[in-house]
């Protein structure tokens, strides 16, 4: 009985911990083929970023890397501990094939495509 | 058209609320004058037997945009980032000042920045050790 007390109580501290996120700071340039998102994820490295596409939802996941060094000591904490997770809901058609993703100095930069269908048209007037 | 259907940056009211708060749980450390017009940075403090340790949060600055200095007993974070017509971004200034104890050996600071994170490593002075004094 007392082990089966345990467990549950394990598996609500973990989803505790899997629910606290962060929204992190993302910034949308639009652009006539290729709009551009930047989110800013300072303490994530590259591997650990992660950008999924479903339908008409994006969402990117990140995770902190421990920014606290072996055998110290807290003397002062400002920084957020959480992980960071962003879901923006499409609104125009894109292109999943060829979306492009990369970090750099913590900023992760999502270069999302247009579809065809989507793309502005000029329209010749006869 | 735009992006996103629920641009939260845009529409979301706790935004600015947010802002404020922050600026509340920063004790107004900002309305030092040489501070005007710069954000603060977020730093966290550590110490160690032999050092202190400071880690800060500048995402998107490159090396050459960050600065640190150490001045009596004063660390000194700058981070500064000009703006950008192409991309339309606006200038940017970041400034930290904290004070670190005067066991630290200035000489030896050094720092580093990757994945967005500004690492400095301020070394402790040796230890001035009790000496037994001999009477005669």
């Amino acid at each position: 009985m007392n082990h089966s007390v345990t467990k549950t109580q394990n598996q609500s501290t973990t989803e505790a911990r899997r629910d606290s996120w962060r929204q992190p700071h993302y910034e949308v340039t639009p652009g006539k083929e290729v709009y551009e998102l930047k989110v800013y994820l300072p303490g994530v490295p590259k591997t650990q970023a992660e950008v999924t596409i479903e339908k008409d939802k994006l969402l990117v996941v990140g995770r902190r890397a421990p920014v606290r060094p072996e055998n110290s000591q807290v003397v002062h904490e400002e920084l957020s501990i959480h992980d960071y997770r962003l879901q923006l809901q499409l609104n125009v058609n894109i292109n999943p094939e060829k979306i492009e993703a990369q970090t750099s100095d913590g900023v992760l930069t999502v270069r999302l495509p247009l579809a065809e269908e989507s793309k502005p048209r000029s329209i010749t007037v006869e | 058209m735009t992006l996103f259907k629920y641009d939260t940056i845009q529409q979301d009211p706790f935004t600015g609320l947010d802002a404020l708060l922050d600026h509340f749980s920063r004790g107004f450390r900002n309305n030092l004058p040489d501070s005007f017009g710069t954000k603060q940075v977020q730093v966290n403090l550590y110490s160690t037997e032999d050092s202190y340790e400071v880690r800060a949060e500048l995402p998107g600055f490159r090396k050459e945009e960050v600065n640190v200095e150490i001045e009596n007993a004063v660390l000194e974070i700058r981070a500064n980032k000009a703006a950008d017509k192409e991309s339309g971004q606006p200038k940017v200034a970041l400034l930290r000042k904290i004070t670190v104890g005067d066991d630290v050996d200035a000489e030896k600071v050094n720092a580093r920045l990757q994945d967005g994170i500004l690492s400095i490593h301020l070394p402790k002075r040796e230890v001035r050790k009790p000496k037994a004094i001999k009477v005669d």
